[in-house]
């Protein structure tokens, strides 16, 4: 079967076809692009030999590629090896090769326990599925808080309707929607009102990032094993690669006492919609991390923020005024190995958007 | 072949390629391969896939779903599948 490891002399045809097919660019592939792929895919700190990233190979062409990042978990005190499969691209020249088949059976036969997405769009879905793969409802519930309200809705708009209308809705709405939204922030009546939080931030580090999981993890039977150097590497590749926003916030909150009570990373998109990677800390405690977090993305300038749910804690995110949504990426998951598919299914797992291919993305 | 004849299985099977391409029927022979068919494509595959388990009331696990890479082969899973609903 034509479908074989990627190897380093692919980096160009594997950046041409996420380029053109993937991004639907056209012109020449920037060198950024090759940087991208190189640095994710031979560099990342989770390599394994054992679960590599895919090409189908036609002829020496690479007609089709599938990336696949192993990923280092725990549950009931065993090590888990889940290979997080993305940037899955087939060639229009190739597709009646179905390589795109070939690719992801190869991929669903490797070593690991788990094989696992946390994008998916509806059609990767529906493959997916197809193939034995299953929809993880708990994980593809998104919330979304609106911090601008008017802006938001303005925003949300000019994602559906036409550009030449939506630019000069935006232009018209201005005032309107600066006036609305300082009334919504100020009111004590508005629910998207914002509150000055007790808590007191600080850069969060590596170092006490491990911690802090390792302290709150252990409500859950799946969770990621985090060490200095993997997430050290990851903050540095997002930072880079700005793959879904202009800025990386890293924020840890302390009480009064000096007591670390949770933290929060995003990406800032100033007069967008941010993107929560990773919110944790105690239950009793998370209506004052996210207040802290919505203050925060406001006053750096984002109108919304947006993340993935956590179904024990839905009801804290519904008291805080998010309203939930699957349109956001759909996590799938197949394992052969009993249990994992039930834990995932149940929610019981400390799963965000650091643990899977969310946060490799590539923004330029 | 149990009780479907050769003429009828490719009938239906054209049947399952109309539904699920939108093509003329008669454009699908025993000899055709996905390259004939411009959108029978990995997802196309799932879809025709879907059509021919409604044509025949039949369910293709994973092992045929990449065994029918042309309508020889879709002749020859679903004729031994047909055989095992009858002989069951």
């Amino acid at each position: 079967m034509p479908v074989r490891p990627l190897a380093e002399a692919d980096i160009p045809q594997v950046a041409d076809l996420y380029w053109k097919v993937l991004r639907e660019r056209t012109g020449s592939t920037p060198p950024s692009v090759r940087a991208f792929i190189q640095e994710l895919y031979f560099t990342n700190p989770w390599m394994d030999a054992s679960l590599p990233s895919l090409v189908y190979d036609d002829k020496g062409t690479v007609a089709g590629f599938l990336g696949v990042v192993p990923r280092r978990m725990t549950s009931q005190g065993k090590p888990v090896r889940i290979a997080y499969g993305g940037n899955f691209a087939v060639h229009p020249d190739f597709r009646t090769t179905l390589a795109g088949l070939h690719l992801l059976r190869t991929y669903m036969g490797g070593g690991q326990d788990l094989s696992q997405t946390d994008s998916a769009n509806d059609t990767s879905r529906a493959l997916l599925e197809r193939l034995g793969f299953t929809t993880i409802l708990p994980f593809s519930v998104h919330w979304v808080r609106a911090l601008r309200p008017a802006r938001a809705l303005t925003y949300a708009i000019a994602r559906v309707a036409q550009r030449s209308l939506t630019d000069s809705l935006a232009f018209i709405s201005k005032p309107f929607c600066d006036i609305a939204d300082k009334l919504a922030a100020t009111l004590s009546s508005s629910p998207f009102r914002q509150v000055q939080s007790r808590l007191h931030a600080s850069e969060l580090d590596v170092d006490t990032l491990i911690s802090c999981v390792s302290q709150f993890r252990n409500q859950y039977n799946l969770f990621p094993e985090y060490d200095a150097p993997s997430l050290t590497w990851l903050f540095s590749f997002m930072e880079r690669m700005k793959g879904h926003g202009q800025r990386l916030r890293k924020i840890l909150l302390r009480d009064d006492s000096g007591t670390v009570v949770g933290w929060y990373v995003y990406y800032l998109t100033v007069g967008g919609f941010a993107d929560v990677a990773q919110i944790g800390g105690s239950r009793k405690q998370l209506g004052e991390i996210l207040d802290h977090l919505f203050r925060d993305a406001w006053q750096e300038g984002a109108i919304a923020l947006h993340g993935t749910s956590d179904r024990r804690l839905m009801d804290i995110y519904s008291d805080k005024n998010c309203f939930f949504t699957c349109r956001g990426g759909w996590t799938l998951a197949h394992s052969r190995k009993p249990g994992f598919m039930d834990i995932l299914n149940s929610g019981d797992a400390f799963l965000s958007r650091l643990d899977g291919e969310w946060c490799l993305a590539f923004g330029g | 072949m149990g009780s479907v004849s050769n003429e009828e299985l490719l009938g239906k099977i054209r049947g399952a390629f109309k539904s699920a391409f939108d093509i003329d029927p008669q454009a699908i022979n025993i000899n055709t391969v996905p390259s004939d068919v411009s959108s029978w494509d990995s997802m196309g595959h799932v879809t025709l896939a879907s059509s021919l388990e409604q044509a025949f009331g039949l369910t293709f696990d994973v092992d045929d779903l990449m065994a029918m890479e042309n309508v020889k082969e879709i002749c020859r899973i679903v004729q031994s599948k047909l055989g095992q609903v009858q002989s069951a």
